[in-house]
């Protein structure tokens, strides 16, 4: 198979998956997500001779995207205007968002970059070892790691109206 | 307390199921290979424009101007090497930039990025300083030969113009070390977090 023809086919098979983690990283900011998903995939395409297979597709794209959004905040870190009201009225207006998806990009909005992009894995339904994998987390840490975010974002989602 | 979760992973996966997928594969390898290419070109760009000036100032020297004292000289070898000097730490942090493997797991990653930026970090510090004192002592050192094909008002001209420049120069690369700090700074953190 060619390059082409690799590079399409791991596109059209994980751009939902890619999209998802970069929304979710972006607190559901969608010009963001774009940026996010535009340069996975320019990442992918200059990675991709190199990719022997050894790991699976699916692992290595994780990888690239979930470095893509943490050295990303290079960028939108400075953008201090924009406030996270402002992205979650964005996504308020959107009619196909339900509620809880909101209120789900309000609370992981309050995460850390590495903890939100931990439970976007975990969200994703990642098996641990394989969140361990794409982080370079050792498995017990992870499981700390991701046992603080939980709590965190239960106590975020209680004290949400209701 | 794993309720809400519960119900937030339910919530996640049902939204998800009824996303839509948005793009087209052709398109966006148009888009990954033009934009993969240009990125390569902005990243040596600053060669280029280090390479045409160096041969801006040989042209210059050998053809329109060619000094014959040996202060002259040194001060022309002083510009010149400076500039070279700053093209070989250019295309060492280009190599050493494009090493950054994003497709390693996030602790090597921003291993990688975080060694890239403490490079950079030492370069702006005593390297740049030396570098643009050098270039400054080398155009000063021209003077006294300038001196003698130049009323004093064009030598006022000449010499206030590189003040100027400099200031400029100096401002540019004042914002370019700041942001490359803050970004060491935020990869520290990030680092930290990782390994916590």
């Amino acid at each position: 198979m060619s390059l082409q023809q690799r590079f399409e086919t791991y596109y059209n098979e994980y751009q939902d998956m890619v999209r998802s983690l970069c929304l979710g990283y972006s607190k559901g900011d969608q010009d963001l997500t774009n940026d996010l998903v535009q340069e996975t995939f320019i990442k992918i395409w200059g990675a991709l001779p190199k990719f022997e297979e050894r790991s699976s597709a699916k692992t290595w794209i994780y990888r690239i995207c979930v470095n893509t959004c943490l050295l990303h905040i290079r960028k939108s870190k400075n953008k201090k205007t924009e406030a996270l009201e402002t992205n979650h009225s964005a996504i308020a207006d959107e009619p196909t968002r339900d509620s809880s998806y909101n209120e789900l990009y309000q609370a992981i909005g309050q995460l850390k970059e590495l903890d939100r992009i931990i439970i976007m894995l975990v969200l994703d339904d990642l098996p641990y070892p394989e969140i361990a994998e794409i982080t370079g987390i050792t498995e017990g840490n992870l499981r700390v790691k991701i046992s603080r975010a939980k709590q965190k974002l239960n106590k975020l989602l209680s004290n949400h109206g209701r | 307390m794993e309720d809400k979760f519960d119900q937030l992973k339910n919530s996640w996966k049902e939204a998800k199921e009824g996303q839509s997928s948005v793009g087209n594969s052709s398109d966006m390898l148009k888009v990954a290979r033009e934009n993969h290419n240009k990125s390569k070109k902005a990243q040596i760009g600053n060669v280029i424009v280090l390479s045409l000036v160096v041969i801006g100032l040989c042209a210059f020297f050998y053809f329109l101007a060619p000094l014959q004292e040996t202060l002259s000289r040194i001060g022309i070898g002083l510009m010149i090497g400076g500039l070279l000097v700053r093209i070989i730490i250019e295309l060492v942090s280009y190599q050493k930039a494009s090493k950054i493997d994003y497709s390693s797991s996030s602790t090597d990653t921003m291993q990688q990025a975080q060694t890239f930026y403490n490079y950079r970090k030492r370069i702006h510090g005593p390297v740049t300083i030396t570098i643009i004192a050098l270039y400054t002592i080398g155009f000063y050192a021209l003077t006294p030969e300038f001196s003698k094909y130049f009323d004093t008002f064009w030598m006022w001209m000449i010499d206030g113009s590189y003040v100027i420049i400099a200031i400029i120069l100096f401002l540019g690369i004042r914002k370019g070390v700041v942001q490359e700090m803050k970004d060491l700074k935020q990869i520290n953190e990030l680092q930290q977090s990782l390994s916590e």
